[in-house]
């Protein structure tokens, strides 16, 4: 274990996470496109460092967490708790979740937000190992012309845009990579 | 100890001297702020609440731009302010001078060369480029509100896209006047989803919003919104077939720089009230001289 | 060529140094101290610290020295300031009923246990300028007061609650909302308007209350109690499973009972009105109660009257005084854009008015 280490991850994080934020603010208003993290942060076995930046610049104890199995280690609720002061919770209460792909769905379960406040949903950390420029072709804000990415399941991201403007938004994350897919995003062709 | 702690008791400038966070918020708050901003990009037009602070400026006075800012600035940040387009108008150079002292990021009057711009009631002559991002203070950030004073109402209209009322309202306009009354503050609508208001910039401006490759953000302090329109996002001005949407500026050029094309305010130059006009954009103005 | 808006940097730091001037006033006369102003303007002081929600005697007085007395801008100074204070957590709930009173009285019961307690009020003075105060030393010639009734006093409402007249008010455990970490969100229940008019200014919530006695929203009440005094504050610390005391804070609590004719909802019984201040503010307690009732027609299923103090969108949105001062005061900055606009916009209408004359 050395969990000790990696509870000290950051040592001046009010700028730290100014960076990592708008990293991610630049993410979300471009959407589909890879952002690499160039930064020493220290997060436990099996969170990538681009998950962590997010979870440390957006969450605290106004968000609850999902984690999927495999994510939700002693090691990485620690890390999590020490940081953000975060809560977990199940899929149906949070405001952020973390996991892989296939453990994070059904979208269904997760808050959409309501019609008169959209905003009440949440957002999905899929830790993915395959991002990349190649693959459905999408189209909608932030997006010059069209864009490419390798999604997991184009059917199931084109109906979460179909549900505009409730839904759920979405980051990609691996190692030090990561893109974002808001719900605003059409996928497929025009 | 919490540096906000500190300052209880210091006689300097209780700004200077790392008494602040960095950028003044606190951390907790601009995660409040952060969540905010990006759902507002998530669903471009929609105006997401938000639990404004009290900021160390009055309300009404940019404080839901100021917000936003601090929200988004890192250190390598260079900023630009402007107040009704220009870098040296009291407000503007009260805000700059609040980062100056709360984050040390450096400042610029050149809209090309800052990262970010915070504004009030103007766009830039210039065009923006991707990667910028152009803060908007808003007063009432509600576009439906002068139809229905009550936000439990106009809540209702936006969740059912319900916009006839604001189109009634434009077109008994046109009967009675001939033309739209609205100057500024033009309603607009983004991605075909949300009316939203775009801050009191003349309608002048309005085109300068649709499809522009920098991200427009807008924080309404007192009101509690923030919102926004992502780049490359499609935005049309409420108009009609017959009478379709106009932007309007003085007919006249800049007795400075000569410029036809650019947005000018009229002065008064002598007591017989002779006329005279500048550009709005002081920074395009120095440009061009 | 004359250009008004250019120098803004130099005027606004000119601006500055004179009002810091003019603020220090005439030096041969000594600085005031901040001891004077909590000791001597303790009244002011109460409104800052209920108002920019913050208690601390020390800070309010900095606050209405720098300000120059502007109680208002000495209430946002505060606000400003306390929003950048990190947030340890919550305190348990204030039990009032073991307040310290200086002040009890009740107009609905003549005498009741604990008797009725005048303390320091301007009741009774009658309001004739004391020109006595203007001499620098004046005499005092009173000795020092202390409380002497320590034992804790019962309350009015529980007597009507004894008989069953009173309206029960439950003790939900709910945690309540916060108006300063959340954006209000309508319709409120009751504790987040309370919290939201223990902040708001005192002379909107007194122009509401005094309307809902002249007709608009008519609710009958009594001040079945008002009581000032100290209270200890408590702070649970989870982690330990303690609870410490963190010290103690004086507040003006009102209640008021107010008639009512029942509803479809609500048997015929007395109901309550509730308000509660930092510091020494009756007026401002007696308001906030007399409002929280208004406000309380739809649980109670009265009529709605239409009138302002009913109207829980109007009162909770337009009572805050830091955000109403800000945008009022704001259409004096520049707007030269927008009336540039307005401007070419008549010019055009008249325009082809005139054309269409011809």
């Amino acid at each position: 274990m050395n969990s000790s280490n990696n509870l000290y991850a950051l040592e001046n994080p009010e700028i730290e996470n100014a960076f990592f934020f708008r990293q991610a603010l630049n993410a979300i208003s471009t959407p589909g496109k890879i952002f690499d993290l160039s930064c020493n942060l220290n997060t436990p076995n099996g969170l990538s460092k681009s998950a962590g930046s997010l979870l440390l610049c957006l969450c605290d104890f106004d968000t609850p967490i999902f984690l999927s199995e495999t994510f939700n280690t002693d090691e990485i609720r620690k890390w999590i708790t020490f940081h953000t002061n975060s809560n977990f919770t199940e899929k149906g209460n949070c405001k952020f979740a973390l996991g892989n792909w296939e453990e994070l769905l059904p979208f269904e379960k997760y808050q959409l937000g309501t019609d008169a406040y959209p905003d009440r949903s949440a957002t999905l950390i899929i830790n993915y190992e395959k991002i990349s420029n190649n693959g459905t072709k999408l189209f909608g804000p932030g997006i010059k012309n069209y864009t490419y990415f390798n999604l997991p399941d184009e059917k199931k991201f084109k109906n979460n845009n179909s549900l505009f403007p409730l839904g759920l938004d979405f980051f990609f994350s691996y190692e030090n990579k990561f893109a974002a897919i808001p719900r605003s995003t059409r996928i497929g062709e025009k | 100890m919490l540096k906000s702690q500190k300052n209880k008791y210091t006689k300097e400038d209780p700004l200077e001297h790392d008494e602040y966070n960095f950028a003044y918020l606190d951390e907790q708050t601009k995660r409040m702020i952060r969540r905010a901003i990006l759902k507002a990009i998530a669903i471009p037009g929609y105006q997401v609440p938000f639990s404004s602070r009290e900021m160390p400026m009055p309300y009404g006075w940019g404080t839901g731009g100021v917000q936003v800012t601090a929200s988004c600035l890192c250190p390598t940040d260079t900023l630009k302010v402007i107040d009704q387009g220009a870098d040296d108008t009291t407000n503007a150079v009260s805000i700059r001078k609040f980062f100056e002292k709360t984050a040390n990021i450096n400042t610029t009057d050149d809209t090309n060369s800052a990262s970010i711009i915070q504004t009030r009631h103007r766009i830039p002559e210039e065009p923006l480029k991707e990667g910028q991002i152009l803060i908007y203070q808003v007063p009432i950030p509600e576009p439906l509100r002068f139809l229905e004073p009550r936000e439990t109402e106009t809540r209702i209209m936006h969740a059912l896209e319900e916009y006839g009322l604001m189109h009634v309202k434009l077109y008994e306009d046109i009967t009675k006047h001939g033309h739209i009354s609205t100057a500024y503050a033009y309603p607009i609508k983004v991605e075909e989803r949300y009316v939203m208001d775009p801050s009191p910039i003349p309608k002048f401006d309005n085109p300068k919003l649709h499809n522009n490759e920098a991200l427009q953000l807008f924080g309404a302090g007192r009101e509690q919104r923030i919102y926004a329109i992502p780049p490359y996002t499609k935005v049309i001005s409420l108009d009609f077939e017959d009478y379709p949407f106009e932007p309007m500026k003085a007919e006249a050029i800049c007795s400075i720089c000569g410029s036809n094309s650019s947005y000018l305010d009229e002065i008064i130059i002598n007591d017989k009230g002779d006329k005279s006009y500048i550009c709005s954009d002081t920074n395009y103005c120095e440009k061009r001289k | 060529m004359y250009v008004a808006v250019k120098g803004g940097e130099k005027a606004i730091e000119n601006a500055h140094r004179w009002l810091s001037e003019k603020r220090r006033g005439n030096t041969d006369l000594k600085s005031i101290e901040l001891k004077q102003i909590s000791e001597q303007l303790f009244l002011s002081v109460s409104r800052v610290m209920a108002e920019g929600s913050l208690y601390d005697k020390e800070l309010a007085s900095l606050a209405i020295k720098q300000s120059s007395g502007d109680l208002i801008e000495a209430i946002f100074l505060l606000r400003a300031y306390r929003t950048t204070l990190p947030r340890f957590g919550y305190s348990k709930g204030i039990e009032t009923d073991n307040m310290i009173c200086s002040r009890r009285i009740s107009a609905t019961y003549k005498d009741l246990p604990g008797g009725q307690i005048l303390g320091p009020t301007y009741d009774y003075t009658h309001r004739l300028l004391d020109f006595k105060l203007i001499a620098e030393e004046e005499v005092h010639n009173s000795k020092e007061v202390e409380i002497d009734n320590i034992e804790k006093l019962s309350r009015v409402s529980e007597y009507l609650n004894k008989d069953d007249l009173i309206k029960r008010e439950n003790n939900t455990s709910k945690q309540p909302k916060d108006l300063t970490r959340e954006p209000l969100e309508l319709p409120a229940d009751r504790s987040l308007r309370l919290q939201s008019l223990t902040r708001s200014d005192e002379g909107f919530l007194l122009g509401m209350a005094y309307s809902t006695q002249r007709g608009y929203g008519r609710n009958h009440p009594f001040v079945g109690e008002l009581r000032i005094g100290i209270v200890d504050v408590f702070f649970e610390i989870s982690e330990l499973g303690i609870e410490i005391e963190i010290g103690e804070i004086e507040i003006t609590e009102c209640e008021t009972v107010n008639q009512f004719m029942g509803s479809k909802k609500e048997p015929p019984q007395f109901t309550r009105g509730y308000g509660l201040v930092f510091g020494q503010s009756e007026r401002k307690a007696i308001s906030m109660a007399l409002v929280d009732r208004a406000l309380q027609w739809k649980e109670l299923g009265e009529e709605n009257q239409n009138a302002p103090a009913q109207d829980e969108e109007f009162v909770l949105y337009h009572g805050d005084n830091i955000q109403a001062t800000g945008f009022v005061e704001h259409i004096k900055l520049p707007h030269y854009v927008d009336f540039q606009s307005e401007l070419e916009l008549i010019r055009k209408i008249r325009k082809d008015a005139q054309k269409s004359e011809k």
